[in-house]
């Protein structure tokens, strides 16, 4: 008789043991499955927030020393305003608005201030939102408040700045800030008096650097925004400051190492009831082992029994763990692991791995039983009793 | 037919060594019909295991059919058991699972199942009804029977019978018995191993064991006759 139709008669007459291994199987592959599935959600989601608020960036000239930038707050070094339009010309990015500014701190009285020359925001091509800076208009100054203490200085009033007469427009409230000792103007007329026509000193991407998304599986936004400006703005240095993106990036590590603690545990869990089932299983079948031996199978023949029955349920496991996998996974998981519901996706290359792995998976866990089985000394059956 | 040379076994259990055989010289021919007798632990059950090349010796030499057991692999004794030797044991041992014929076809070396063969050899058996039953559905000795079918199904040189009436009434173990006899006439070698006085009859030989021993071998000149006393009436 064939094999293999042994195999599946015995199977049919010991269906609760089978029934129960295939349980154990179904809901390793299931648990596996929504933990991949959810996992890998939680990571696009999270790439796509980090993406999606987390860097602040900041282009500053390339020679700027990074000591001066940090003890200063802005560049000595000045590079081409014609930038912040290549930038925003860029394609592959969707950025939020662009400010280009100018810096230089001047002695106005005897007393430092910095000068700050602000371009009116660069806007990306079809979007329309609030400035996030103020735009000062020409011949117009906003001063900080430390500037328009110590010089009495009121909104309405005039003043002086290198030789040119300004309109204080507004006198801007404390901020606790370096902006307290700035006045702000227009980029125009701070480069005409700074003697410094077409440069700036920094451009600021806030809030946003956008990757539109793309095919890629792990873009990392950070080398791809300096490779790209770097190539576009020879004279620029890209400075990316971190912010919820790495809190966000925090939790995905905290909870990758969470399943990378589960995963074995459900593994090991389950491998070892159905190494259990089919322990009882052979215990069973001492007798039969015994006939088959009897009437000429040899170990090969009794080992393929065992192994059949563990690939049939390794086989039939696979695809039913994983259709409950993924039912629970995008039925509860979006709840259970706070995503929005379209980020969780089923991939299928899972269940072409489940289909491989999961026999793989009960005939390693049959292996012992069926080591005892092929081992039994046929003659302890057939001769008590 | 086979030929046992100065063969020992002894096993290692919880309570240490046991010899079940002490240097066994036994010749069994081709048309010999033997009865293995002897007290329960006297290693009846080890010799028909032995023969069958299920277990190895511990010592001497087995030789079946002028094949030296101990020459082949566990592959090769495998195929040679499942072309020559037919097995028929006290508890019947039938796979649960599968039906009477399945259960005769299971010993059809793997590939050509007979299924034709297995019913003619049932029909004979008086089990044709039976064909399509679970061994659960059986009684004791409608399983022997059945036991006895899948022991002849490849038509094997010698039939080795481990208590093969131990569990059956008398009428039913006569029945076995014959159709071992059956077989004998035909030109097979049958061991049985037995306590039943009713296997002498059908016998040539009779070996007495003790302890592992072999302590009396009897001749019978004539099978089946019931008159002499070790061959047939009460030992
Ligand atoms: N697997 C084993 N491990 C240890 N000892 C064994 C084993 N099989 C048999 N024995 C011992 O070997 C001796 C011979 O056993 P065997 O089964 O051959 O006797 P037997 O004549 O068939 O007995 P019975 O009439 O009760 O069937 C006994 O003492 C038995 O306890
Ligand atoms: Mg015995």
């Amino acid at each position: 008789m064939r094999t293999l139709k042994l195999v599946f008669k015995e199977i049919r007459f010991r269906r609760v043991n089978f029934l129960l291994s295939l349980l154990a199987v179904i809901t390793a592959v299931a648990l596996f499955v929504v933990f991949v599935t959810t996992g890998e959600s939680y990571r696009n989601e999270t790439r796509k927030i980090q993406l999606g608020m987390g860097q602040n960036l900041r282009i500053i000239p390339k020679q700027t020393r990074m000591d001066q930038f940090w003890s200063v707050g802005f560049s000595e070094f000045t590079m081409p305003e014609e930038y912040v339009f290549r930038f925003a010309a860029l394609e592959g990015y969707e950025y939020t608005p662009l400010t280009a500014t100018l810096q230089k701190a001047i002695e106005v009285e005897g007393r430092r201030v910095v000068l700050t020359g602000v371009l009116p925001e660069v806007m990306p091509p079809g979007r329309n939102q609030p400035p996030i800076m103020f735009g000062v208009n020409r011949g117009e100054v906003y001063v900080g408040s430390e500037v328009a203490r110590f010089f009495e200085i009121e909104e309405g009033s005039e003043m002086e700045l290198l030789g040119a007469r300004f309109h204080v427009t507004k006198c801007l409230s404390p901020t606790g800030s370096s902006d307290d000792i700035k006045i702000f103007g227009h980029l125009e007329d701070v480069q005409t008096l700074l003697a410094l026509s077409g440069r700036i000193n920094e451009i600021r991407a806030l809030e946003c650097l956008c990757l539109i998304e793309s095919g890629q599986t792990e873009l990392d936004a950070r080398s791809l925004a300096e490779a790209q400006l770097a190539e576009i703005l020879p004279e620029g240095k890209v400075i990316l400051l971190k912010g919820i993106a790495d809190v966000r990036e925090q939790q995905r590590a905290t909870m990758e190492g969470y399943l990378g603690l589960l995963v074995p545990i459900i593994i090991i869990a389950s491998g070892a009831s159905i190494g259990i089932l089919s322990m009882l299983n052979v215990r069973e079948r001492h007798n039969e082992i015994g006939i088959l031996r009897a009437i000429g199978y040899g170990s090969g023949q009794i080992a393929l029994l065992f192994l059949g029955r563990a690939v049939i349920l390794g086989l039939l496991g696979a695809p039913l763990g994983f259709l409950l996998g993924g039912f629970v996974a995008l039925e509860f998981g979006p709840e259970i692991f706070s995503l929005t519901a379209g980020a969780m996706r089923l991939n299928l290359t899972w269940l072409a791995w489940m289909i491989v792995l999961a026999p793989a998976f009960t005939a390693i866990a049959t292996f012992i039983p069926m080591v005892s089985a092929v081992t039994w000394d046929p003659v302890r059956t057939l001769s008590d009793e | 037919m086979i030929t046992l040379e100065s063969v020992s076994k002894s096993y290692q259990g919880a309570q240490g060594r046991t010899v079940a055989l002490d240097a066994i010289d036994l010749k069994i021919d081709k048309s010999d019909f033997v009865v293995l007798r002897g007290p329960s632990g006297s290693g009846k059950t080890t010799l028909l295991v032995l023969i069958a090349g299920m277990l190895r010796p511990s010592q001497g030499e087995i030789i079946v059919d002028q094949q030296k057991l101990s020459e082949m692999s566990a592959e090769r004794k495998a195929r040679f058991r499942a072309r020559n030797i037919g097995f028929v044991f006290q508890m019947f041992h039938l796979v649960p699972y599968l039906n009477v014929v399945e259960n005769v076809t299971l010993a059809a070396l793997g590939g050509e199942v007979d299924t034709l063969k297995a019913k003619a050899l049932l029909n004979k058996l008086g089990m044709d009804e039976k064909a399509k039953s679970l061994p659960a559905e059986l009684s004791a000795g409608e399983k022997q029977r059945t036991a006895v079918a899948r022991a002849l199904i490849n038509q094997p040189q010698i039939v080795l019978a481990d208590e093969p009436t131990g569990n059956l009434d008398p009428e039913s173990a006569r029945m076995v018995l014959s159709y071992l006899s059956d077989f004998h006439r035909q030109g097979g070698t049958v061991v049985v191993a037995s306590h039943n006085d009713l296997a002498d009859s059908f016998a040539n030989r009779v070996v007495e064991l003790q302890k592992g021993k072999i302590i009396g071998v009897t001749d019978c000149a004539s099978p089946q006759s019931s008159q002499s006393g070790d061959c047939g009436g009460s030992a």
